[in-house]
């Protein structure tokens, strides 16, 4: 994104339309701070500039990817909008995670902080020793390198989204080893990040999750996320997917 | 995720704190889902339960939505996200816990303070027009509804808070 500096009038209508802050007056003229701008598109679609003096670029890669994971309604390379799976939305159909195992989803940044690529790959690369997989059908996971070690791709590095979401499947007994990295990781990322728990519920709509991040010194939220099993599987349907 | 991880609180402040996000799964049951969506906004429309098929989450308290809902209805739940709060570098957090609550990751800033949207019409499952384009027109639909009237004064001055004090 830029500011066409011919067409600035210098209202300054467009700063508060910025989520990252990234606009600024300089002199008689709106700039863009290119380093901090996540290409969400924001200012361009909302600010209404009575000039037209905001113009999109073309990005090239890797900066296409402040656009994909900032702006929800641009694609990612996922083909999905949005920046994780389906994850527990739909598990009732889906079954990804099944019993005996639990998802972790790691979630940086938020509009006015952002995150960059290479917080989250102190993530990813804490992860990846203890995990089964790296959901399938996140953006995050097609930038790794290496998926046994959670290396991400290094161009990418630098890159400022304005949130991404990290998303794992474990066994349960790699649950403590887990929540320890969680908690290492509080001090060693430069952003916020939120962790969430994915789990099955038995018979009685317990989950053994909760019990096990108590012992490690996380006190679940009492609002929670349920999936109240309303999913049903098409007659005729021959995927992997079941109940 | 974000329909819980931001909504921290105590009981009595979160008690009346409901999201509904129904969805199809990619590839499952998708063909007919958009129809599906319309059927269900009818069908809400006369306050009456609906059988879609298509998988349903609530987000609100845990114990309220599992036993107020869930055996209420004689629904066996499935499957439970827990949130573990918030970590990392919190004091970058907005101040304003109403600006924590409406901007959030999920819409990234589209329900952000900034933008000139009544937040009532947020709040009581009536998504802005260029959201709900997004639901009409996408390949993939997706509906989501925040449902809190009782939050609604309290969040309709959500534009008078001080913006030039960025970041949010």
């Amino acid at each position: 994104m830029r500011i066409d500096p011919d067409k600035c009038i210098a209202c300054g209508n467009c700063l508060p339309y910025c989520p990252m802050a990234a606009i600024a007056m300089i002199g008689d003229i709106a700039v863009i701070n290119e380093d901090e701008c996540v290409e969400c598109d924001c200012c361009f679609d909302f600010a209404g500039c009575p000039t037209a003096a905001i113009e999109k670029v073309d990005l090239a890669w890797p900066r296409i990817l402040r656009n994909q994971f900032s702006n929800p309604v641009v694609p990612t390379v996922t083909s999905m909008t949005g920046r994780g799976s389906e994850e527990m939305k739909t598990n009732d159909v889906t079954n990804q995670f099944r019993a005996g195992f639990f998802g972790l989803g790691v979630e940086l940044g938020r509009p006015g902080i952002g995150v960059r690529f290479d917080d989250v790959e102190k993530v990813t690369m804490a992860l990846a020793p203890h995990i089964n997989k790296f959901a399938a059908v996140n953006p995050v996971t097609e930038l790794l390198e290496d998926r046994t070690t959670g290396k991400i791709r290094a161009e990418v590095l630098s890159e400022k989204v304005m949130s991404v979401l990290v998303e794992i499947i474990a066994p349960l007994e790699k649950l403590p080893a887990l929540l320890q990295e969680l908690a290492a990781l509080k001090t060693k990322v430069n952003t916020v990040f939120c962790a969430s728990l994915i789990s099955r519920l038995d018979e009685n709509g317990n989950s053994p999750v909760v019990e096990i991040a108590r012992q490690w010194g996380f006190t679940p939220e009492i609002r929670t996320k349920t999936n109240i099993g309303m999913g049903k599987i098409p007659p005729g349907y021959r995927g992997e997917a079941h109940k | 995720m974000t329909h819980s991880l931001y909504r921290t609180g105590s009981y009595d402040e979160v008690k009346d704190d409901f999201v509904v996000l129904i969805m199809p799964g990619k590839g499952i049951n998708v063909e007919g889902s958009a129809a599906k969506m319309k059927q269900f906004l009818d069908i809400a429309n006369r306050y009456a339960p609906a059988d879609l098929g298509l998988s349903l989450v609530i987000s609100g308290v845990d114990e309220i939505v599992k036993n107020d809902v869930c055996k209420e209805l004689d629904i066996k739940p499935h499957t439970t996200n827990y949130s573990l709060g918030i970590m990392g570098k919190t004091e970058k957090l907005p101040k304003d816990e109403r600006v924590l609550a409406i901007c959030c990751s999920c819409a990234r800033s589209w329900l952000c303070r900034c933008i000139s949207i009544p937040a009532p019409r947020v709040l009581t499952g009536n998504p802005p027009l260029l959201y709900r384009r997004w639901i009409l027109f996408s390949l993939y639909p997706l509906l989501s509804l925040i449902l809190n009237t009782s939050k609604q004064k309290s969040f309709f001055s959500i534009r008078d808070i001080p913006t030039p004090a960025m970041p949010l």
